[in-house]
């Protein structure tokens, strides 16, 4: 059975670049890896394909002549093999401001399940990149029953994108009791200094949740990023590269599934406004 | 009155404009009261028998299909339109008077209507280019005049850019492009989908007036009110010089871009012109008379006299009134002593069950146990004032519902109804109770508005009277045919339910 893991949070956070130096991490290990895009943007394999845009799901259905041939593309055309034989595919969607991107991930992976992308591929894990906040059910399609089992969010110590998790936890009470995913953890970016470090640990105590891991920010990262590689594949003897190897492992190891406490919105708020306060304080401006 | 928002794209929801319901029991008194003190409860439903989707049936595209030289565009999946085809599927058959009356639809000329029938991958990747490639194909093949494109609840969600497709493609095709915005999951009240039709006639087709006519009024009913009715009353008002530009049914393009020159707006169903009449009023100062219907013989003077003055016809319309009345109101007179004391309940659309008591109670001198309009607001208040004035006071029950069945049945035989008069979703039902009745508007049988004998469906206007009143004489002479049906029908309900509260579904509004 595989592992299902679907990764959320906030938008440009750091989601496909955790996600794809994640996955490389495990493959380095041996382990079958799959990673699904599920974004119009279809960018988040791109650093296990060295750099490559690959054609999407929503791309080969968009062939189809009739509703008939709609349902019965051959996804396999879509489905590539990256860096270290890690799975690639891309769930795609419509144009930017038309269209209803959220039908889209739910017809694509629909389509995957129909066609059996899974069993043939039969991955130890499969990881799920999922653009910014669940704006619609659509969205939410990884999360629901049968598909990510476990959930990780995506923080740093921008009060933006805890206001994210926050809502991502609703959506985690609404999806998890009835069966769907569950969260399984905190995944902390961009975190340079204790204070960070603290206020992230703090939002996780109060949704009753773990970070995993923090890392840092980090200029090879970036610089790996934008040259289409993980940093695993592109400096592997680097530090960074080994915070996702230690990440990896945490993923590979935790069994945590839980439904998370959000906060109320208000209370967030004046959560966050302390921790404004301390940043100021610590001299680092937010 | 509340300005129309005619700027915005979308005309807004009836519960906000007008403060609809879509359920109440009560008395007359008790709503009033209860609307005026702004406490209105339990005035939507829990549960119920019936409902209708406000794009596809009433924002109108049956409507608009019998426009005789436009065409219709359903921007939605195949479903929405399946209502459409239902009703006009064996193509639209107007009477040979209509045709003359509103300007040319030649019988049996099919409606024309296109569904742009989405499919999963449009609603993916947005179905703009198809409409677009719709609106130019119906174009090219039909030459229409008008293309009137339809929304459902699946292009709302998927958000297609209908005002921006048509900004970008009227340049390119003859017909004047009218999107009516009508997302059905957006309100309660099904009504709202006239108001989304009104709206956007007044914001695509209207025209700004050459001339300001005198001789012309804008007679304003949709399929509801009769062809005989519309037509009988057009052919009355000619007597005195005016004529009748009739929408939207039957009428052809040019009827509505001409709107804005009548010298006033009459209501034969004061549910659908609400937002039209009102707009007309509000952009062209056109006086928009909707309190009053001809139907019953004293509405019908007060009608025709309020035509008058705003077309300066007053000494004309006094003669016409004194011979119309002289060939009817001895007939009246004798079948008021007939029928006279006889308990009458009306369940019908506003335009009936608050209009038509004033025939029945005036005329007919029967006494008014009950209404049951489809829905009430604000601007109804007036017609049900109305309505106690015509019963010197005495109260009434008002049932607020569309044909909720299981709710009238429960409270029927405990009201004392010598003569039910419904619409035909619900009148049925009523008769395998036992209690007599008939379809409130429609005489034998075939379909409403598109008869071809002249006179048995007329209601309105003075003769009007007189065929109704036949109409009704038929079974109050001879009951047995709800005697009959009442005696070898099992009814679905458990006898339990008719010792229950009728209003155990009845919420606050949802
Ligand atoms: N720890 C880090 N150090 C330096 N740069 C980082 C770090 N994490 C992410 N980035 C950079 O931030 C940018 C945004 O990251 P990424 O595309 O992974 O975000 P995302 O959450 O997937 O965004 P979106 O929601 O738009 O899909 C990328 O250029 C990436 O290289
Ligand atoms: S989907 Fe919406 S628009 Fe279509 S028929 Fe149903 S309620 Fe009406
Ligand atoms: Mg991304």
């Amino acid at each position: 059975m595989a592992r299902e893991i679907g990764v959320y949070g906030k938008g440009g956070i750091g989601k496909s670049t955790i996600v794809s130096n994640t996955s490389a991490a495990i493959a380095e290990k041996g382990a079958k890896v799959m990673q699904i895009g599920c974004d119009p943007k279809a960018d988040s394999t791109n650093s296990l394909l060295d750099g490559r845009y690959i054609p999407t799901i929503l791309d080969t259905v968009l062939e189809a002549d009739t509703v008939r041939e709609f349902r019965s593309v051959d996804v396999s055309k879509v489905i590539f093999e990256g860096y270290r034989g890690i799975i690639c595919a891309e769930c795609g969607g419509p144009d930017p401001g038309i269209g209803c991107a959220g039908r889209g991930i739910i017809t694509a992976i629909e389509l995957m399940k129909e066609q059996g992308a899974f069993e043939k591929v039969n991955p130890d894990y499969v990881l799920y990149d999922v653009l910014g906040d669940v704006v619609c059910g659509g969205f939410a399609m990884p999360l629901r029953q049968g598909i990510a089992k476990q959930v990780y969010i995506v923080v740093s110590a921008n009060f933006a994108s805890l206001y994210a998790a926050n809502n991502l936890c609703k959506a985690i009470v609404r999806f998890g009791e009835r069966g769907g995913g569950k969260l399984a953890g905190l995944i902390a970016n961009h975190i340079s200094t204790p204070e960070e470090k603290e206020i992230v640990n703090e939002f996780a105590a109060m949704t009753k949740t773990e970070v995993i891991e923090y890392i840092p920010y980090s200029r090879e990262l970036a610089r790996s990023d934008l040259q289409g590689q993980t940093v695993i594949q592109s400096a592997p003897d680097s530090e960074i590269a080994d915070v996702f190897r230690r990440l990896a492992a945490k993923i590979a190891e935790r069994e945590q599934q839980i439904i998370p406490a959000p906060v109320q919105a208000p209370e967030l708020r004046k959560w966050g406004q302390s921790c404004l306060e301390r940043l100021q304080a610590s001299g680092i401006k937010e | 009155m509340k300005k129309l928002p005619l700027e915005e794209k979308v005309a807004p929801i009836r519960e906000r404009r007008t403060g609809a319901i879509r359920a109440y029991m009560g008395t007359a008194r008790q709503l009033l009261a209860d609307i005026k003190s702004g406490k209105l409860k339990a005035c939507d439903r829990a549960f119920t028998n019936t409902w209708t989707c406000s794009s596809s049936i009433m924002a109108g595209p049956i409507r608009m299909a019998t426009v005789s030289d436009g065409v219709v565009i359903m921007h939605s999946p195949m479903g929405c339109i399946s209502n459409l085809s239902q009703f006009l599927a064996p193509g639209l058959q107007p009477h040979e008077e209509t045709k003359q009356d509103q300007g040319g639809y030649t019988p049996n000329q099919p409606a024309t209507y296109y569904c742009s029938n989405l499919t999963e991958e449009e609603v993916i990747f947005g179905a703009e280019k198809k409409l677009r490639e719709t609106i130019i194909v119906a174009d090219k093949r039909h030459h229409p005049k008008s293309i009137w494109i339809f929304t459902s609840c699946v292009s709302g969600i998927m958000g297609d850019d209908i005002e921006g497709v048509v900004k970008e493609t009227q340049a390119e095709v003859g017909a004047t492009i009218v999107p009516i915005r009508c997302e059905a999951f957006q309100s309660r009240i099904c009504q709202w989908g006239h108001d989304s039709a009104g709206h956007a006639i007044l914001k695509y087709l209207v025209k700004k007036p050459e001339k300001k006519r005198n001789d012309m009024i804008n007679m304003m009913a949709s399929t509801a009110v009769w062809a005989e009715d519309r037509i009988h009353l057009a052919e009355l008002l000619g007597k005195v010089g005016i004529q009748c530009n009739t929408v939207p049914d039957y009428a052809v393009t040019e009827s509505f871009r001409i709107l804005s020159e009548a010298a006033c707006s009459v209501a034969l169903c004061p549910t659908w012109s609400d937002y039209l009449g009102k707009g007309l009023e509000q952009e062209y100062g056109i006086p928009y008379v909707r309190d009053i219907l001809p139907l019953g013989t004293a509405r019908t003077e007060q009608w025709l006299r309020k035509i008058a003055v705003h077309c300066g016809k007053e000494e004309e319309m006094e003669q016409l009134i004194k011979e119309e009345r002289a060939a009817v109101m001895p007939r009246i007179e004798a079948l008021r002593k007939q029928w006279q004391g006889m308990k009458v309940f009306v369940s019908c659309g506003i335009t009936r069950s608050l209009h038509l008591p004033h025939m029945l109670v005036n005329d007919f001198g029967m006494e008014l146990v009950g209404i049951n309009p489809f829905e009430f607001d604000e601007e109804a208040i007036v017609d049900l004032e109305n309505l106690l004035k015509l019963t010197g006071g005495k109260d009434f029950l008002v049932h607020v519902s569309d044909c909720q069945t299981l709710e009238m049945a429960n409270y029927i035989k405990k009201l004392d109804v010598d003569l039910f008069l419904g619409h035909r979703g619900s009148v049925g039902f009523i008769f395998k109770h036992g209690v007599p009745g008939l379809r409130v508007g429609v005489a034998y049988g075939s379909r409403h508005g598109l008869r071809r004998d002249m006179d048995s469906g007329r209601q309105m206007g003075f003769s009007g009277v007189l065929s109704y009143a036949r109409y009704l004489d038929n079974v109050i002479k001879n009951p047995s045919f709800s005697e009959k049906l009442s005696a070898h029908t099992r009814l679905p309900f458990k006898e339990s339910w008719y010792e229950q509260d009728p209003t155990v579904n009845m919420v606050d509004p949802l």
